[in-house]
Parts: C-alpha cells; sequence; structure tokens
C-alpha cells in the first residue's frame, strides 16, 4: 500500500550537497526514531530527514523539496504533544536540531535574535548575564526548540503573568513551501501592513519553517518568592485558584498538583520535598519588589487559608524554589513511573469553573476505570489531566481517547477551549469541531491556503480533514476518536 | 453617485458625511443590528461599492485613505456588553461600544480597560481593534494585539466567523484576530471583541518635572525605567521640545508606588507630585492631548529604544526652524511630533528618509493622503506583502472593502 | 485500578547476557523501556545528540530503537549496532530522566544483546577478546603491555606508526603516554596512618591505574594517611569489570565480579565490620556500586554483590567529610597553577549523583582557588575505551568542553577519574593550552604531607 517514495538518489544527493552528509538521516531504524514526538500515540516513519544549519539551506531544502512534491513535517526538538512533529506517509522531516546559535543578545532593547533549534532554557540563561530571561517557559524548557515554542504558540506556568510566546514574539524569519524567505523581523512597535508574525505564531508547522526569531527579554524581578498552600482535596485547591483570580491577585503563577502528581514526583530524581499526605497543592511565584512581593504573598495566604489550606509555606532560598519548579516541570515525565504511557490531556476552562471541571474530569476517568492525575497551570484555568495507559492494551487506548473527548467537550460546553497551550496537531483536529462552526474553519482554511498553496506543510494537521457533519455522525455511530492515519 | 434602492433603504435617516475627518465625502451607513451589516455588505458587493468600515472616524487617518470610497459603514451603534464576568477578568462587547462606557463598566470591579486612547467618549472598540493605536498605558499594559483574546467578524461574502474567545488562555486555530487588530477594516467588519483587562492599580502618581531639552529627558528616562519598570504605566516627554515636560506615570500597591516614588526622587530632584483627582485630571488631558494630530499634521517614530535618541536628532536636523510639539515615549521608542506647518510633499520625503537611515519607521497623521500614500510606496514594499495581498484577496476576494489602507499595493492592481 | 499489568523495574529481575539466553533477558529488559514516556527531556542532556541533532543518537531516540528491537518491529542492523556504539554512555540523561530510566543497565544489556544478534567481524572480535579476556584481568600482562608501549613511545616506533596510519586515512586514538618504571611501581601491601589511627580501608588498585596512574594510586594512600587511615590495596583482583559491562561484555563482567567478591569475602576478618573499600577511579566506583544488576534475584552473589556495595566509597565521597576532622595544614601553592577547575566526573555526578564531595575536599585545601567551569556535568568523550574505539567521535565532544576550559581561565583541572584524566590531557595537548589536569587525590596527598607527586 505504501506508495513509491518520491525521494530519488538525484534529490538526496542534491540535498546532501546543501546541508552535507551529517545533515541528512536515512535508513529505516534511524528514521523510525521520528515516527512520533511526545505523544506516542500517533506514529509514522518519515521516508528522510533533513537538517539544515541555517534559513539560506533551509530555504534550498525546502525548494528541492517542493519540487519533488513531497509533504513536510518541521520538527524541533519533538517535546510536542499533540503529534505536531509526526510526519505524513511518505513525507520529510525538517529539522531545526542543528540550528543552535543564539544570533544576538540586545540588553538596551531588551531583545534577543535566535535561530529556531535554540533550546529554550538556553536562551534564559545566556540572557542571565545581562539581568534578563526568557518569560515563556514550557515544562520541557530544558529540550524544546525556541522555533518549536513559536509554532505552537506554547505556554508555562510563568505564562500566567507573562502570556504565551506570542505575547514575547517581535519578528520571525520563515521560509514558506517553495522556498521563499520570508523576513519578518521588525525594527519597531507596529508591522507595516498585517500583522504575520502574530498570525505565524501558534501555526503548528503549516504556514512555513521558522529558522529565526526575535524575542521579547523581561529583566529579572528583584525578588522572587515561592509559596506552597497545601489543601486536603483538589476540589479545595481549584476553589482558592478561582479565589485568587477573582481577587485580582496577580502572582506570576499558579499552578495545581494533586497526591496522584506529588507520589510520582517524590519518586523521581525530581524530588521537591512536595507533602505527600496533602490532597493538593497550589503552588505559586510572586515576584517583584520587596514590597509587591510581601504585599501579594500575605493576601494569597490569607485567601488560601480562607478558603481551607491548612498551611502555607514558603520557600526558604533559592535553592528550594528550584526544586519546587524543577518537581512541578519533571511531573509529566514522572508519571512514566505509574504506566508506561501517559495521556497528556490539554484544555481550558473558564477560571471561575476550575471546581466543577475538574470534578467533572474525575468522574469521567473513574467511570471509564482510568487512572486520572492533575498537574495544571490554574491561574490560567488550563487544565491537563493526565492520564496513565499501556499503549499495548488496544480497549485502554479506546477508553482513554474517550474520556479525553469527553472532558473536552465538558470543557467547551461549560465556555472553555481544547488546547491552552499544546496545540491542536494530530490529536485534536476532529475536536476542532467541537469549538468552531463550519464557517469558522473556512476562514482558517482560507488563511492556510493564502501562506502555503501547496498544502504540503503538516497536512491533515490543525484543521479537520472532513466536513464537521461527518464527523459528528461519525462520533455518534462508533465513538471514533481518532484521525484515520 | 446614487446608491443603490436596496442600500438607500437601508441607510434610511442614518446618514453622515465623512469628508468632516478629512475623508472623502460619501455617505455613512450606521446599521443597528448584525444582520443590517450583513445586508449592507450583500448590497454593496452585488452593486459592486466599496465599503468603508469604520467605528466613529476617530482613527481614520492612522491608515491610507482608500483612493475610492462609496460608502462607509459605522458599527457605532451596534453596541453593548455582551458578556462580563468580574471573577474572569475577561469582557466581551460588541464592536460599537465606546470606551468610556467600557471604562467606567470595568472600572466599577477593580479592572482596567487598556488601551488609553484619545477621544474616549467616541473612539469604539472596534476601531479601538482595527487601528490598534499605541495608548498612553502601553509600556505597562501593552500592545493592543496583546488584549485581545478574540473576534466575530463579518466577512464581504455575508459569513461571520470566530476566531479566538473569551479566554484568557488558548490556542485553539489559527490566530485571525491577530490579522484583524490592525488591519483598518481590510478583511471584514469587526462586530464583536473579546478583551483581557488588567487589573486596577490601588494607587497612581503623576511625577512631573520641567527638562532643559529633550535629550536631557531621554537621559534621565533611562535611568527611571531601569530603576522602576515594573511599576511604570508610561514615561513621556512632551511640550515644546525647547523646554519639554517629562511625566512618570506610576502605579502598582500602595507600598510599591510610594518605594517608587522615592526612587524617582532620587533620579530627578524636586519634582511635582499629583496624586488622586490631580492624577488623573492631568493624565486624562495627556491622554486627549494626541487628538490634535487630527488637525495637525502629525509624525509618529517607531524605533527601537536605542536607536531612538539617533531618530530624534534626525528629525531636528531636517527641521530645525519648524515650530514643533513633541510627545515621546523613549523607553517603547514611541513618539509623536506635531507641526505647527505642514511641511510639503518634499519636506515630509527628507525627513521618512532621514529617518528611514536612523533605523527608525515613521507614519503620517493630517497629511495629504496622496503623499502619506507616496511616503509608505517609498518605504520599500515590506516583507510578505505578497503574502498579505493573498490573505487580503482570501478575505474579501470581491473587492468590497475599500482600499489601500495599509499598503497602497494591498489592495485590487 | 484499570487492570493492566503495571510494569516497573523494581518487579524484574535485572539480568541479561547468556546466562539466561537472550530472549528471556531482552523481555526482562524490555520492561525497563517501558518508564520512557518519549518526553524528549533527556535529548540536550546528550553528548552525541548535542554533536548530531540527530534523534537516533539521543536517549529517547536510542530507548526507542531497543524497544522496537524487543518489539521486534526492528531487526538489529548496522544503523542499529551503530547508535548502540556512538553512546558514550555517560548516563547524563538518567539525571535528567524524570521517569527514572535506567540507561546505564539498558544500553549494557542492549550491547551484550547485539554481541549475539550481530556478531561483530572476526578481527575486532578477537581484539575485543584480547583486550577483555586476556589483557585487562591479568596483572603481569597488564604490566608488559604498559612497557611494551613505553618502549614504543619512547623510541619514536609510535610517530612513525600513527604517521603511516594517519596517511592511510584513520583516524588514529592517541596512547596514553606511559611513565617510567619506577613511576609503575606498585602499592605496598599496606601504607600505614600518619599520627593517631582512626581506623582501616581496602583499596582498589585497579588495572590499568597502576601502569598508567601510579602516582595516583599512591597520593590516594597518602591521602588515607593523612586522613588517619591505614590503606591495603585489595589483593587477588585487578580489573573490577566495568569495562566490559560497558561495552556488552556481560559474561565477562560477572566472572570478574565473582572474582571480585572472592576477594573481598576474603578480606573480612571474623566478627568485625567489613572494612570501607575505597575507589579512586569513578568509573569503578559507580560499577562496584551496581556490581549486584549482574545477577539473578535467586544467585547467591546477588546478595554478596549488594554488601559489597555498602562497602565501596569513592575516593571523594570518604575523603569530604573526614577532611572536615581532620583539616590538612599545607597549601598547595607553588606545585600546581592556579586558579583551578574541577571537572565532574559522568560516573561520579550521573551514575552515583556525587557532585558535593568532591567540591568540599577542593573548598578544604589551603592555597587552592577555584573557578566554575561550565557544563562540568557534560561528558568529556572519554567514556572507557570509548576514545579508542571511536577516537574521531571522543574529540568532537571534547571539544566545547575544552573551550568552556579555556573560559574558566583555570590553569590546572581537577578530576576524579583516569579515563577522564587522559582524554583532558591529550586535548589541552592537542591544542596547546597551558593548563595541566590533576586528580584530586593528588591534591590531598600534597595538602597533608607537603610532598609533590612523584
Amino acid at each position: 500500500m505504501a506508495a513509491p517514495s518520491a525521494i530519488d538518489e538525484t534529490l538526496l544527493r542534491a540535498l546532501e550537497a546543501v546541508v552535507g552528509a551529517r545533515g541528512i538521516v536515512s535508513g529505516h531504524a534511524r528514521l523510525s526514531t521520528y515516527a512520533a514526538d511526545g505523544l506516542p500515540l500517533f506514529s509514522q516513519a518519515p521516508d528522510l530527514v533533513v537538517l539544515p544549519r541555517d534559513t539560506d539551506e533551509t530555504a534550498r531544502v525546502m525548494a528541492l523539496l517542493h519540487t519533488a512534491g513531497v509533504p513536510i513535517a518541521a520538527r524541533g526538538s519533538g517535546t510536542g504533544l499533540t503529534g505536531g512533529a509526526t510526519p505524513a506517509a511518505g513525507g520529510v522531516v525538517v529539522s531545526t536540531a542543528r540550528m543552535r546559535s543564539i544570533l544576538e543578545l540586545a540588553p538596551a532593547d531588551r531583545r534577543a535574535r535566535v535561530q529556531a533549534g535554540v533550546v529554550n532554557a538556553d536562551l534564559t540563561t545566556a540572557a542571565a548575564a545581562h539581568g534578563l530571561f526568557y518569560a515563556p517557559d514550557p515544562s520541557s524548557q530544558q529540550a524544546c526548540t525556541i522555533g518549536g515554542n513559536v509554532a505552537n504558540n506554547s505556554g508555562g506556568p510563568h505564562c500566567f503573568r507573562h502570556g504565551n510566546t506570542t505575547r514575547h514574539l517581535l519578528g520571525v524569519v520563515v521560509v514558506l513551501a517553495d522556498g521563499e524567505v520570508l523576513d519578518l523581523v521588525r525594527d519597531s512597535n507596529d508591522p507595516v501592513g498585517l500583522d504575520l508574525v502574530g498570525n505565524f505564531c501558534g501555526s503548528e508547522g503549516t504556514f512555513g519553517i521558522v529558522t529565526e526569531v526575535v524575542v521579547k527579554l523581561v529583566p529579572v524581578p528583584e525578588r522572587v518568592e515561592t509559596l506552597l498552600a497545601l489543601f486536603t482535596d483538589l476540589d479545595a485547591a481549584c476553589g482558592a485558584v478561582s479565589d485568587l483570580i477573582a481577587q485580582r491577585l496577580e502572582p506570576s503563577a499558579i499552578e495545581v498538583l494533586d497526591r496522584l502528581t506529588i507520589e510520582a514526583v517524590e519518586a523521581s530524581v525530581y524530588a521537591a520535598g512536595y507533602p505527600v499526605d496533602a490532597g493538593a497543592v497550589v503552588l505559586c511565584d510572586v515576584e517583584g519588589t520587596d514590597e509587591e512581593v510581601e504585599a501579594i504573598a500575605t493576601d494569597l495566604v490569607r485567601i488560601a487559608e480562607r478558603n481551607g489550606a491548612f498551611e502555607v509555606r514558603r520557600a526558604a532560598d533559592a535553592a528550594e524554589r528550584k526544586r519546587l519548579w524543577a518537581g512541578r516541570k519533571g511531573a509529566f515525565g514522572a508519571m512514566g513511573r505509574v504506566a508506561p504511557d501517559l495521556y497528556v490531556a490539554d484544555a481550558v476552562v473558564p477560571r471561575t469553573k476550575l471546581r466543577e471541571l475538574v470534578r467533572l474530569a474525575t468522574e469521567i476517568c473513574r467511570e471509564l476505570d482510568l487512572k486520572l492525575a492533575n498537574v495544571f497551570h490554574a491561574g490560567d484555568g488550563n487544565l491537563h489531566p493526565n492520564i496513565s495507559y499501556d499503549r499495548r492494551d488496544p480497549d485502554e487506548v479506546r477508553r482513554v481517547l474517550l474520556a479525553g473527548t469527553r472532558i473536552l467537550e465538558a470543557c467547551v460546553a461549560a465556555g472553555g477551549s481544547i488546547t491552552g497551550e499544546h496545540g491542536v496537531g494530530l490529536e485534536k483536529r476532529d475536536h476542532m469541531c467541537a469549538l468552531f462552526g463550519e464557517d469558522d474553519l473556512d476562514a482558517m482554511r482560507d488563511v492556510r491556503r493564502a501562506w502555503d498553496p501547496s498544502g504540503r506543510l503538516n497536512p491533515d494537521k490543525l484543521l479537520p480533514i472532513r466536513r464537521c457533519s461527518e464527523i459528528h455522525a461519525d462520533a455518534v455511530t462508533t465513538e471514533r476518536v481518532v484521525p484515520s492515519a | 453617485m446614487p446608491l443603490s434602492t436596496r442600500i438607500d433603504e437601508l441607510l434610511g435617516d442614518r446618514v453622515g458625511r465623512l469628508s468632516h475627518w478629512g475623508g472623502p465625502n460619501v455617505p455613512i451607513a450606521s446599521p443597528r443590528s448584525e444582520s443590517e451589516v450583513l445586508a449592507l455588505l450583500d448590497a454593496a458587493r452585488a452593486d459592486g461599492l466599496a465599503v468603508l468600515p469604520i467605528g466613529n472616524g476617530t482613527k481614520l487617518d492612522h491608515a491610507l485613505i482608500p483612493t475610492r470610497v462609496d460608502l462607509a459603514l459605522s458599527t457605532r451603534r451596534l453596541t453593548g456588553i455582551v458578556a462580563y464576568e468580574p471573577a474572569e477578568g475577561v469582557l466581551t462587547a460588541r464592536a460599537g461600544t465606546s470606551l468610556r462606557v467600557l471604562r467606567e463598566t470595568v472600572a466599577a470591579h477593580g479592572h482596567h480597560f487598556s488601551p488609553e486612547v484619545p477621544h474616549e467618549d467616541r473612539a469604539t472598540l472596534g476601531g479601538v481593534v482595527s487601528a490598534a493605536p499605541s495608548g498612553a498605558d502601553r509600556l505597562r499594559h501593552g500592545p493592543v494585539r496583546d488584549r485581545v483574546l478574540g473576534v466575530r467578524l463579518a466577512r464581504t461574502d455575508g459569513r461571520v466567523v470566530r476566531s479566538g474567545g473569551a479566554l484568557v488562555k488558548d490556542v485553539a486555530g489559527y490566530d485571525l484576530q491577530r490579522l484583524v487588530v490592525g488591519a483598518h477594516g481590510s478583511l471584514g467588519v469587526v462586530l464583536e471583541v473579546s478583551i483581557r483587562l488588567a487589573s486596577a492599580a490601588d494607587e497612581r502618581v503623576l511625577v512631573r518635572r520641567r527638562l532643559a531639552s529633550v535629550d536631557e529627558g531621554l537621559e534621565l528616562a533611562r535611568a527611571l525605567a531601569a530603576a522602576l519598570h515594573a511599576s511604570l504605566r508610561a514615561l513621556r516627554i512632551d511640550g515644546d521640545p525647547e523646554r519639554p515636560w517629562l511625566t512618570v506615570d506610576i502605579e502598582g500597591r500602595a507600598a510599591v508606588v510610594e518605594r517608587s516614588l522615592a526612587r524617582a526622587h532620587d533620579v530627578l530632584g524636586p519634582v511635582h507630585v499629583l496624586r488622586d483627582a490631580g492624577a488623573k485630571r492631568v493624565a486624562d488631558e495627556l491622554r486627549e492631548s494626541r487628538r490634535l494630530g487630527g488637525r495637525w499634521p502629525q509624525l509618529e517614530i517607531d524605533a527601537l529604544p536605542s536607536r531612538f535618541g539617533a531618530a530624534l536628532a534626525a528629525v531636528r536636523n531636517e527641521v530645525r526652524d519648524a515650530k514643533l510639539s513633541v510627545e515621546l515615549h523613549p523607553a517603547l521608542g514611541l513618539g509623536w511630533v506635531r507641526f505647527a506647518h505642514t511641511p510639503g510633499r518634499a519636506g515630509a520625503h527628507t525627513l521618512a528618509r532621514a529617518l528611514r537611515a536612523a533605523g527608525a519607521t515613521s507614519r503620517w497623521c493630517g497629511l495629504d493622503a496622496e503623499v502619506r500614500r507616496e511616503l509608505v510606496e517609498a518605504a520599500g514594499p515590506p516583507a510578505g506583502l505578497a503574502l498579505m495581498e493573498r490573505l487580503r484577496r482570501a478575505f474579501d476576494p470581491t473587492d468590497t472593502l475599500a482600499t489601500p489602507r495599509l499598503h497602497p499595493e494591498l489592495g485590487p492592481s | 485500578m484499570s487492570g493492566h499489568p503495571n510494569h516497573t523495574a523494581a518487579d524484574a529481575p535485572r539480568t541479561g547476557g547468556s546466562t539466561r539466553g537472550f530472549d528471556l533477558a531482552s523481555l526482562v529488559e524490555y520492561t525497563k523501556t517501558l518508564e520512557c514516556i518519549h518526553c524528549g527531556l533527556c535529548l540536550t542532556s546528550c553528548p552525541t545528540y548535542q554533536l548530531t541533532g540527530v534523534e537516533s543518537s539521543s536517549p529517547r531516540g536510542r530507548i526507542h530503537l531497543m524497544r522496537s528491537v524487543a518489539e521486534g518491529d526492528l531487526e538489529p542492523d548496522a544503523e542499529y549496532a551503530d547508535e548502540m556504539d556512538f553512546c558514550l554512555l555517560c548516563r547524563h540523561c538518567e539525571t535528567a530522566c524524570p521517569a527514572g530510566v535506567e540507561f546505564g543497565a539498558l544500553m549494557e544489556h542492549a550491547r551484550s544483546g547485539l554481541t549475539e544478534q550481530m556478531p561483530r567481524p572476526p578481527l575486532a572480535r578477537a581484539l575485543r577478546w584480547i583486550g577483555f579476556r586476556f589483557v585487562l584481568p591479568r596483572r603481569r600482562v597488564l604490566d608488559l603491555a604498559g612497557a611494551a608501549l613505553r618502549a614504543v613511545q619512547i623510541t619514536g616506533v609510535e610517530r612513525i606508526g600513527r604517521w603511516l596510519l594517519a596517511r592511510a586515512g584513520s583516524v588514529v586514538p592517541t596512547s596514553p603516554r606511559v611513565p617510567k618504571g619506577r613511576a609503575r611501581r606498585r602499592l605496598e601491601p599496606s601504607t600505614p596512618a600518619d599520627g593517631a589511627a582512626r581506623g582501616a580501608v581496602d583499596v582498589l588498585e585497579g588495572c590499568v591505574m597502576p601502569v598508567l596512574f601510579g602516582r595516583v594510586n599512591r597520593a590516594t594512600g597518602r591521602s588515607l594517611a593523612g586522613l588517619g587511615y591505614e590503606s591495603r590495596p585489595l589483593a587477588g583482583v585487578t580489573c573490577c569489570g566495568s569495562l566490559h559491562a560497558h561495552n556488552g561484555d556481560l559474561d565477562g563482567a560477572r566472572t570478574l565480579a565473582r572474582r571480585m567478591l572472592a576477594a573481598a569475602r576474603a578480606t573480612e576478618r571474623d566478627g568485625s565490620d567489613p572494612l570501607p573499600l575505597v575507589v579512586n577511579s569513578a568509573g569503578c566506583s559507580a560499577h562496584l556500586k551496581e556490581l549486584h544488576h549482574l545477577f539473578d534475584p535467586d544467585d547467591p552473589d546477588r546478595a554478596a554483590a549488594e554488601e559489597l556495595a555498602a562497602r565501596v566509597y569513592d575516593f571523594t565521597e570518604f575523603a569530604a567529610p573526614r577532611l572536615r576532622r581532620r583539616p590538612p595544614e599545607r597549601s598547595i601553592e607553588g606545585a600546581w597553577k592556579g586558579p583551578f577547575a574541577y571537572d565532574d566526573p559522568c560516573h561520579l555526578c550521573h551514575a552515583q549523583q556525587i557532585r558535593t564531595p568532591p567540591r568540599d575536599v577542593l573548598a578544604a585545601l589551603p592555597g587552592l582557588e577555584l573557578v566554575p567551569l561550565e557544563n562540568s556535568e557534560g561528558c568529556c568523550g572519554s567514556a572507557g575505551i570509548y576514545s579508542v574505539l571511536r577516537p574521531a567521535d571522543s574529540a568532537a565532544v571534547l571539544e566545547p568542553k575544552l573551550d568552556a576550559l579555556e573560559r574558566s581561565g583555570a590553569r590546572t583541572l581537577v578530576t576524579a577519574n583516569p579515563g577522564c584524566h587522559l582524554q583532558w590531557q591529550a586535548g589541552i595537548e592537542r591544542r596547546g593550552l597551558d593548563v595541566r589536569v590533576v586528580h584530586v587525590a593528588e591534591l590531598v596527598a600534597r595538602a597533608y604531607d607537603g610532598r609533590t607527586t612523584e
């Protein structure tokens, strides 16, 4: 059934002439490692992987692949969680993993220009020398790339205060499907014409391949405090967060971890001293001047306590803060201890409805006999119900996907969204119908066609490939939620 | 030119004249409902008319004035707050809702509506989103594009599309709203907008000091920006460039404001300190002062903060004798220079060239429409112009919306 | 609770190799790969991923390959073998892995499986047999080999040979410089404590240590003396088998492990607690602490190995707390140029999670100024015999470390592992830097007795 590959010797030689022998990955075994990103549920090995070293090489590679007419999936570190970097059948992966130079740090203008493959945490490390940092901090920040962050409009705990990637993005250099280079870096506050940079952010590899990025850097706050409020149950913790939002309190991060998550973290190399006897904790960072930190922290303690916190701890020093956050960020991986696979759901609810939706998710998983752990960006209403499973058990896989769908539908019904930071990718392509009407999706299709008239960039992702009416009909009859490969 | 009967019916008695704002002399339709908007668009498309979407026209000349407009479509009568849950910090309102109404509504619940722009009584939400002006509070609350969470947009073919939503965090689908923000109505008619609100500050203080020169102000601004960045709402130099004022707008929790005030004293020495009602009155005056640009030619300078001083020097170098007044936001790299006399076509070109050489972008208001088109053209095509035109065509394949607004080449050739 | 089998490493016996047949072993090891949930947090910790940016050269990629082989989706082929060989087994990924995947054990077993799945060419097999089974376990052969290598080096024959090989297009590993015969002398059966004795310890003299780093062994004895301990080299063992295990020769490793256990038993005196076994090579101390991985749960040697593990101390781990009780007084100034930088051996920081003790030791030495070294936890590329097997890759891994060394401004680089020692020396020489490499024990010895390393 596999069609003969469009990649012939001539094309291979031409590509190799551009990127060198080490810039090409071929061969069955090695290619198989590119079959999935952080969501191994979707798996499809590419026919070829190309690793250009800069914009110019990317442009030449894309032009060659354009002529060959093959589908292309862009990939950074492959830490995405929706199959966004999973190639289409017969496709080529263009990886930015060899574009790792920080091109410019401009402290006077608080901005940085980096190649797309620069690792998120490395940028913050480099900026620290100037008293600055890069604010978006996905939990995978020690591995994920800035280019990947741009493609997914990635978030992170501290995006509660600072906002997702899009609010920090000042410019991109993009290579389009046919190899045309768009240098959308502006030395001004407002772009001339349409805001292409803003539109590109979050396009999940369907508009073009980002090769360079200019981002805003933020001054390191004078002081940061980390507070940990302990609750007997998850419900009370969610209630406390809703109250914090209603009181317009502005810490820089508000996270919730439940008991199962805490147990997994405490058993891992990221053990941080989370109390294993608490039903849930609310983890907050407060930053600013001394006065600001004190004022916010005082209010925070008061609000937490009136919502049932039985203890509020303050991290004693920078080392403890670091441990608590490392534990939070390692939580997803630490769940590997609970079961071989983990389904990380990503949904958003209005922050006034945290409590009822978390309750509902728990209920759904209980009904389907699934193990659920919660660790999420509560301050943004961004839920991450984490369901453990074993992918070798087909029935469990089916139940996991069903639970995922039901949770998403409940969130949408409550005025929420199907993704807060992971994106749509392959996984949630059909769920777009739950959130948008056909006219909305058609407008998105129009925009996509304007960027990529060839339709070869991450085809079959982000937008449903069938009409929503068909998908709804299918869902009713078969409960099928996995897009057919 | 007589408009079609259908449109005349829809216009009824709601007709005004656009020429008042320096635009062409055309009728203005102000539909009362979304269905009327759609009917108007449909009729205009059928009759091949060019429609210019507007709010109340307060920022009309922030963009290019189209070469052909048959009809202006104002959303000023589509008013009202659709949803505002104070505990959520998000507001959704119809496009014609005035900024004053929005500000007063949310202030009652401890929220602040950004941006702060002139003509607060008349400026509409849809207009603010379409023109995306820099508010007086941009330093603290960011550009308009960062606050818009979602829009509903009428396409010229009658379809209404939604992008984004009323959630502070949401990455489902493409960010069409980012295309709509600042598009000056070239993609469709904005019907409804969801906005992320800011928390209102407990305290606000204005610190004013007379300066010996703009350069002194730039120097002080650098020091102030470093010392109190988090609590700074605005940092501006304004007035006569020979003897300007420096205004430091500080807000936050009481203790933070006092600390920042002390730091400002350290940098500035003796200053006027305005609090409470006094601060609000002066801040409102300052906010409204930019509306003068509607009457006098006004040059907007947009540069990286590190190049802003050089850009100003370039302007001064070119217009040594002209009488000017300025409003400068050095921490942002944004500034407005108002001219008492029109600099003339050649003068405008010279200025634009000098600013480009200094690494700055410039835009004019209140200058002859044709000269402004020339100036934009002379700056060379922005990267992605062809893509922008593909996007525009995708939204408005019948060229029903009046062009050009953003660039002379964005429109039917 | 759902009904699926909940596989964790704790349930699985950690055996491998041919004692039980590879099929069973691979199944057992397979369950360990299931802990990996493909999150990718390990990627940037991996030196070979840093070098190539290629997923299959990352820990996650390699685990995927191992799992594919175990599930029968992938036939082990040359590509697979190459990715397994390319790994430095530095175990940096274990420090990054939130799921606690024991990558080191996985890789040892994958390599062991490879020797059966894909036998190497006869020449390579013969050379490995000579190295692992004939040379390393035999003191006398090692001594002879050392002497022969020295002869080749001082006569210039080596240079000619290298030149010829290089002309033929091969990347030639640099052979470590063998010191003269006097420096290769063995440790005395006992080195007494200085002053009041606080106790006695066994020390591991090692296989290549006496040949190449006899001075470090003696410095270890002098340091222990200064700390108040009598030290005795463990009799009857030469090589601990760590190189065998890392390179997939689990049978060879097991044989040597049994010999080690027997030697350890021989030191036990009736009634008294067994003595600590102090090891000055991080690779060996790491291996000895995990020796039980080689044995089935029902094998009595497994329990013995666990007991031995409790006796094993890395030198820095042993010295750090005891230095506080008996602080050395002599300044180390003059013997080496400051400032000093410490580079964490992978098998100390990642395999044993020992990071603070070496730094505590250095902080206790009078006259030593320590400067930070960027990425000190990154692998230097030595990785046992890796630098011999894949010299080009090994050198490439060291390059950014050499850059960091230059930026640090250090004039003396401190390590705690012979492989790293040689690798740094070779790299520093290649780049022409004025930096010396020293084992932490050499510094401690000097601070106690004022003598320079001989």
